[in-house]
């Protein structure tokens, strides 16, 4: 032991002095990201957590009330649970479909067709604005009484909702504008779709296998960590959603589009209840990340990963 | 067996094509009313009565010139403009930190790394709460430091596609630079920041769009109408008109907003589609 010490530093000096070097621009290199970490994370989370033990209205004195907001949130608040109803039932409505559709056009558009390009394009374009608020607005538009949704059902003889006011409709017309979206999932299948090695279908075939045997006992297992990938941003950015019922429905009708993001906004700014708004903040915080650890460790069970990959 | 094959490809066919354009529709026909919409007169719009092309001489100008009068149309074009230049400091904050975790070995920063990446599964509204209170304190709401300030830390994501990017970079150049008496920072905006054009290019289109997008900040930050950006605004003018809803003018108002976004999309769309790939496949 001692003679480690002993003789370490006298062999490595020259060499040590140049390491230290290199270390100090490494970490000047990252100086701009640790600061930004250190105030922009740390600290928020850590007062987030903070301030979850108090009441405070922003203006006037915090005052301590221990783990009062968290018992709150589960026992006596009478919105919570339709919050936790809403969120769960557009995390679950829109990531199943979400999945399904952008892994089917994946699919279509993974041929060798001329049109594909065209298809993949126009596709893909929604995605992009769909997350800003002017598109959302369009929305409101769309799914008006007399909107385009319902000029288009009239040609069928069928009288649409109103929509956004609809008790029953309101949910699943959001839970469709987030499949407008689903351009972004379809390219990441595509390139999915893409390293799938040809072998295995050119064997598959020789064998004589249906489409759907190829599917199910190829395409789907080798595309299963990029299937993994996407699910978990959709739980992610689905738990998460925010803009469309803040813009278009308020949380309503009775509470049936008050997702979880939306009553913390209101807690916050609003009824300008911050701790309970944070207590609110962290409560979805770590369903997400046990969610996340838990889609995570059962993908090790049905995720497929490549021989040559094992290692990782 | 050739007659059924060819019947077989022929069925794959045609359901190929019907699918793709009952998508298409549903992607599209929402963007083309609005287009439509917003060159239609408010009797149009409300009735429902749809050319399928526009037609510019049913243009009500006074209603748009009147749009840009209040709430101030250009202003709030100006504000989106000024958001979108915090692409320029986040990119390049990324970038340096991509550099830090891509051209050095050893020194722990594989587990600053992990630290970093893990703050993807943070809710966003986790520290929005005290960072909205911080920079109350400081004074700068209705401002643009709290779009500004915070890029120091760059974007995750984008660090992670960057430091993909750069440890392809062969170490020789490095080392070679080293050796012509370069230091790091040099090798930095010299060699390695002007070979990594293409995924600056992608996250910096990504960017772009991301802050033109956003709502959550101006939101919370803006109290004053005229420090709005287009991604409020739109929402604004649908509650400024009490009377009636003047759907021809917001909907002109969204294709304007729009419209930026959409000519980026068609001009960079390589780049963009690139951007998405990596970092799902790697990922």
């Amino acid at each position: 032991m001692t003679e480690n010490i002993a003789v370490k530093p006298l062999k490595k000096r020259p060499a040590n002095k140049l390491q230290r070097r290199k270390a100090v621009t490494m970490y000047l290199f990252l100086l701009p990201s640790i600061i930004g970490f250190l105030w922009f994370t740390v600290y928020p989370v850590g007062r987030s957590l903070y301030m979850s033990l108090f009441n405070w209205n922003i203006q006037g004195p915090q005052e301590y009330v221990g783990l009062a907001n968290y018992k709150h949130i589960f026992t006596t608040d009478k919105v919570f649970p339709l919050v936790v109803i809403a969120t769960v039932k557009f995390a679950v409505y829109s990531i199943v479909s979400g999945l399904f559709l952008s892994f089917v056009m994946a699919l279509l558009l993974n041929s060798k067709r001329r049109s594909v390009g065209f298809f993949r394009t126009m596709f893909y374009l929604p995605c992009m604005i769909a997350g800003g608020a002017p598109t959302i607005v369009m929305w409101a538009y769309i799914f008006a009484p007399d909107g385009l949704v319902n000029t288009f059902l009239k040609n069928f003889g069928i009288t649409g909702p109103n929509w956004l006011t609809s008790v029953q409709f309101a949910l699943p017309a959001i839970v469709i504008m987030s499949l407008w979206g689903a351009g972004g999932a379809m390219i990441i299948f595509i390139a999915g779709l893409r390293s799938v090695p040809v072998e295995y279908y050119e064997s598959a075939d020789i064998d004589g296998a249906s489409y759907f045997r190829k599917l199910f006992k190829i395409t789907l297992p080798v595309m299963s960590p990029v299937i993994l990938y996407n699910l978990l941003m959709g739980v992610i950015g689905a738990l998460q959603v925010f803009g469309q019922s803040y813009l278009l429905t308020d949380g309503g009708p009775m509470n049936t589009t008050r997702f979880w993001v939306l009553y913390i906004f209101g807690s916050a700014f609003n009824a300008f209840r911050f701790g309970y708004a944070s207590a609110l903040a962290w409560v979805l915080f770590a369903i997400i990340l046990v969610l996340s650890v838990l889609i995570f460790n059962t993908g090790a069970r049905w995720v497929f990963y490549g021989d040559n990959q094992k290692g990782n | 067996m050739l007659h059924s094959q060819r019947a077989k490809r022929a069925v794959s066919a045609t359901l190929y094509i019907v699918i793709c354009i009952v998508l298409l529709i549903f992607f599209i026909a929402p963007l083309w009313s609005t287009f439509i919409g917003g060159f239609s007169t408010y009797e149009e719009v409300m009735t429902g009565r749809f050319h399928m092309l526009p037609s510019p001489f049913q243009w009500n100008f006074p209603r748009l010139l009147e749009m840009t009068m209040y709430p101030p149309f250009f202003t709030m074009v100006k504000n989106s403009l000024i958001l979108t230049l915090t692409a320029v400091p986040t990119v390049l904050f990324s970038a340096v930190t991509a550099f830090g975790l891509s051209r050095f070995r050893g020194y722990g920063q594989n587990v600053i790394f992990m630290v970093l990446m893990s703050t993807m599964m943070l809710p966003g509204i986790v520290t929005m709460i005290p960072t909205f209170i911080m920079f109350k304190n400081f004074g700068w709401i209705d401002t643009f430091f709290p779009f500004f300030v915070p890029t120091i830390g760059g974007n995750i994501g984008f660090v992670f596609l960057m430091r993909q990017f750069m440890r392809s970079i062969p170490k020789d150049f490095d080392e070679a630079a080293e050796v012509d008496g370069a230091n790091y920072f040099r090798i930095f905006w010299k060699i390695i920041l002007p070979m990594s054009k293409p995924v600056l290019a992608v996250t910096f289109i990504q960017a772009v769009i991301g802050a033109w997008n956003n709502f959550f900040g101006p939101l919370i930050y803006f109290n004053k109408t005229e420090m709005y950006p287009l991604a409020l605004g739109v929402n604004l003018l649908r509650n400024f008109s009490v009377v009636r809803q003047e759907w021809n003018v917001i909907l002109f108002a969204i294709f304007l907003s729009t419209l930026p976004m959409i000519l980026i999309f068609f001009f960079f769309q390589r780049y963009i589609v690139e951007g998405v790939v990596i970092s799902g496949i790697k990922g």
